[in-house]
């Protein structure tokens, strides 16, 4: 009797067992047959979310299954990282994710639910985002030198800012030019417009999403971009580093990743589609209505990229005096 | 091009029979969100969102504007009948709905709103077509000083938002900015009584809080009754809907009031239909011979923040159509539609693309007007929903609130914040704490805040920055006339404990003290006061704590 049931749960735990060693092969080839789920750590809408939309649907016509857009806004996006991190490696939790979080929140937060190199997988980086350095449209200055000449003259300079990066972009800043200024923080770029027309705030660096229509229609006078490259959103704006700024490279960037134990093969088809969505012809065309510039990383370069990226990330959040939570 | 001229040219874009159809389409929707509790109108937008991208991009931005302002003539709705703030600027609306309905004038008050949804509707509108770029320049002139000011204004007036016991309104708002304080602090990024955990580092969410306090409270509240609570006024015959003469005119004033602060609240960035609504419920109950009748069923406490609301809905389409600058959360989703068309929102907007500028404003009128001719009858219908048993109808009520709650976000934590708010807000009401001002504290609380210090680190520390500059000093000398006012009051009627003095001082005092110690002070004592009362004689107790009001009645 016992015996027999013995032999029955052997048997069962047999089934089960070849069950779940059968399903990644079979799922790895006929991926994705089910939605797969995209999250992403901002509100619909958003200027992230207009950018991840576009990538979700391109990603739906090539994998023929619908891509669901998750939004999970809060703690700077640190929810959706979260949940990624914890969700099932099956190639159907997928993240969109900016280096804020991948690289910026280790040292931002004291209590970090996720390590972004160890939980993740890289699939690829796609897009960069160009911040702009403005200033008032009748201000005098027109050029990086003769505003950072004016700031070390004043000294009690103001500076905007409107989310972390813009923040360490606005620190970054100061420190290779060495001009001085203190930070204020604003929830949303739209608060700081009236500080930033009207000269109270003496620059600021903003988001190039919600500045390209203001700087193209004489509201906001831009002096340079954060990218490395020019960007086409602004193209008459030098870099930073054309703009005398030696060295200045910090903006954000987005990347996909998917958590760390999604098999390979997955990994590797995701990728494959993400190049091939980044050299389509519509790609960098649509990428310039958001201020954004085509990265076409695979996905060893976005890890470097990342790595890379880490120790700029914690001198930055040290000399900025951000406290760690 | 006119207003005359482009309104002229936005009708014949507007009545286009694909338009039309996505305009309705728009608020049948939006007034849909608006009923269910706690579905917020950017959720629904952001679901929508998507849909939007294969379409034209004049229908597209008239079918998510149609959700706007049409969730805002449903919103009331739940407010008045079931006391279910489904929809943040309408909570005030439940302190005077809900008792109306008690009465059995819930179909008077639905129809007092329909009314004042649309003169605000209408007063906007016009203010957007004739004076938008004036309204997007005084705008201009609002900076932090300004703002914050106008905050501690709102705080002063609304410290007497609740009927009862002035000490325990005040302990309420207290509460409530101590609420606000919860999440990351936007200037040095520290994290404030989040313990630990990162589903708040946003703060409270506003919707949950609201359901939790109001809705799920009063649900908490009843279900212990077993007796029938509402036959009685659920049988309401169609004449009972119609306002009569006398209610109509006591809702004429609080419906122009109600407009204009409305339409000042738009002009202000930042500042959205849920501040003007308490602000102008606020007013009201400061300007009105009886405010001791608010929270029992006032008419102006219902006509003068609905109007509000709607008002400044319209109005907030100003700054984000005329300069590119969006007011809220929901606005900057309509310019991010915009953004995927190809068009770019800023100051030229209405040059480049009349189209949809005047397209959007003549739909305005359209979509209002469906609006009223869909719920106007619907209002019966409505108030049929009470006969709907209890034992139903609150449940299912309750199971709506928790899908709203979370698809917010997508994330249940926020329906467990709902569910503990819930639960705390019946214990308050079971110690008599009235829970409106918490809302108050909670919306005003972190605007003060946060543009006090902005102000201050702007000024290089100058204090002087909030009477130097005109505005920020008109409203800070209304701040002194308040507190004056009530002081002489108080003295001429020899009170013998100035709660409400102390109260306002709190108040003031809230930015430097160490506010956290201080409120619970106060809440102490109020707890105290409250569950002593309790425990003596409750027949005994409801006295005490009626006549404080009656006595601010005379203020």
């Amino acid at each position: 009797m016992n015996s027999h049931r013995r032999q029955v749960l052997a048997c069962g735990a047999l089934s089960v067992a070849a069950l779940v060693c059968g399903t990644p092969v079979r799922a790895q080839a006929t991926y994705p047959d089910r939605p797969v789920h995209v999250s992403l750590g901002f509100s619909a809408g958003s200027g992230a979310d207009i950018l991840a939309r576009y990538y979700a649907h391109q990603l739906e016509l090539l994998s023929k299954q619908p891509w669901i857009m998750d939004n999970k806004p809060g703690a700077t996006g640190n929810i959706a990282v979260r949940y990624v991190a914890r969700s099932e490696p099956d190639g159907y939790n997928v993240l969109f994710v900016a280096n804020s979080n991948m690289a910026g929140s280790r040292y931002l937060f004291k209590d970090v639910p996720f390590d972004s190199l160890a939980d993740f997988k890289p699939i690829a980086s796609f897009a960069q985002i160009a911040f702009v350095l403005v200033v008032a449209p009748n201000s005098p200055i027109n050029s990086i030198q003769e505003l950072v000449a004016k700031l070390k003259a004043k000294k009690d300079n103001i500076a905007g800012y409107t989310n972390q990066t813009a923040q360490l972009s606005t620190e970054l800043f100061k420190q290779i030019s060495g001009a001085p200024a203190r930070a204020v923080g604003y929830k949303t770029a739209a608060d700081a417009m009236k500080d930033i027309t009207d000269g109270t705030l003496d620059f600021m660096v903003l988001d190039g999403t919600f500045a390209a229509g203001q700087v193209r229609q004489g509201m906001l006078k831009a002096l340079a971009v954060t990218t490395a490259m020019r960007s086409p959103t602004f193209p008459d704006t030098p870099t930073m580093q054309e703009a005398g700024v030696a060295g200045f490279e910090f903006s954000p960037w987005w990347a996909v990743y998917v958590p760390a134990k999604t098999p390979q093969a997955i990994a590797d088809k995701l990728e494959a589609w993400m190049h091939e969505i980044a050299r389509m012809p519509e790609t960098p065309k649509f990428l310039e209505t958001v201020g954004s510039i085509v990265n076409d990383d695979t996905a060893r370069q976005a890890d470097a990229r990342l790595r890379a990226e880490l120790p700029k990330w914690e001198a930055l959040v040290k000399a900025a005096g951000i406290e760690l939570q | 091009m006119n207003g005359f001229e482009g309104i002229y040219h936005g009708f014949s874009i507007a009545l286009e029979p694909q338009n039309l159809m996505w305009c309705f389409v728009g608020v049948t929707i939006g007034n849909l969100v608006g009923v269910l509790p706690g579905m917020g109108v950017l959720s629904a937008v952001s679901i929508l969102l998507p849909l939007t991208f294969g379409m034209k991009e004049v229908p597209a931005i008239l079918m998510l504007a149609g959700i706007f302002y049409g969730s805002q003539y449903g919103g009331a709705i739940c407010s008045i009948l079931l006391n279910l703030p489904c929809h943040p600027p309408h909570a005030v609306t439940c302190l005077d709905g809900y008792p109306m309905t008690k009465q059995g004038k819930g179909g008077v008050a639905l129809g007092i709103t329909m009314m004042g949804a649309a003169f605000g509707a209408a007063f906007g509108i016009v203010q957007m077509m004739f004076f938008a770029p004036y309204i997007a320049k005084v705008a201009f002139q609002f900076g932090a000083p300004e703002i914050c000011s106008l905050m501690l204004l709102g705080l002063l007036a609304g410290s007497t938002l609740a009927k009862g016991s002035p000490l325990k309104g005040v302990a309420m708002t207290i509460l409530g900015l101590l609420l606000g304080l919860v999440g990351t602090d936007i200037n040095t990024g520290v994290e404030r009584f989040t313990f630990g955990m990162i589903d708040l580092s946003d703060g409270v969410a506003l919707v949950g809080l609201a359901l939790g306090i109001f809705g799920i409270a009063e649900f908490l509240k009843s279900v212990n009754n077993t007796a029938p609570v509402n036959t009685a006024y659920t049988n309401v015959r169609m004449r009972d809907m119609r306002p009569s003469k006398a209610e109509m005119k006591e809702a004429v004033f609080p419906i122009l009031r109600g407009t204009l602060i409305g339409s000042l609240c738009s002009c202000i960035p930042g500042t959205g239909p849920t501040i003007a609504s308490f602000v102008a419920y606020a007013a009201e109950k400061k300007i009105s011979k009886t405010p001791e009748k608010f929270g029992h069923g006032m008419i102006a406490g219902v006509a003068a923040p609905e109007t509000s609301t709607h008002s400044s809905v319209q109005g907030d389409f100003i700054p984000t159509m005329s300069l590119g600058i969006p007011g809220d959360a929901v606005m900057a989703l309509l310019l991010g539609a915009l953004i995927i068309h190809g068009i770019t929102p800023g100051p030229r907007l209405i040059v480049e693309h009349p189209d949809i500028f005047w397209g959007l404003i003549a739909s305005f009128w359209i979509g209002n007007l469906m609006l009223i001719v869909l719920n106007v009858p619907m209002i019966g219908v409505w108030v049929k929903m009470l006969m709907v048993p209890y034992k139903f109808l609150f449940p299912s009520a309750l199971f709506f609130i928790c899908i709203g709650v979370y698809a917010d976000k997508n994330s249940i934590y926020d329906v467990g914040v709902t569910l503990f708010f819930g639960i705390f807000g019946y214990l308050l009401l079971m110690l008599k704490f009235e829970p409106a001002p918490i809302l108050l504290g909670f919306v005003l609380g972190p605007r003060f805040e946060e543009n006090f210090r902005r102000a201050l680190i702007i000024s290089r520390g100058d204090m002087n920055t909030f009477v130097d500059r005109w505005i920020s000093a008109t409203f800070l000398s209304l701040c002194v006339v308040l507190v004056c006012g009530q002081m002489y009051v108080r003295i001429k009627d020899k009170a013998p404990v100035p709660a409400t003095i102390f109260g306002l001082a709190a108040l003031a005092l809230v930015g430097y003290l160490n506010i956290y110690v201080f409120g619970l002070i106060v809440f102490g004592i109020a707890a105290k006061f409250a569950i002593g009362s309790m425990t003596k004689k409750p027949a005994a107790s409801a006295k005490p704590a009626e006549t404080p009001t009656a006595r601010i009645a005379g203020e």
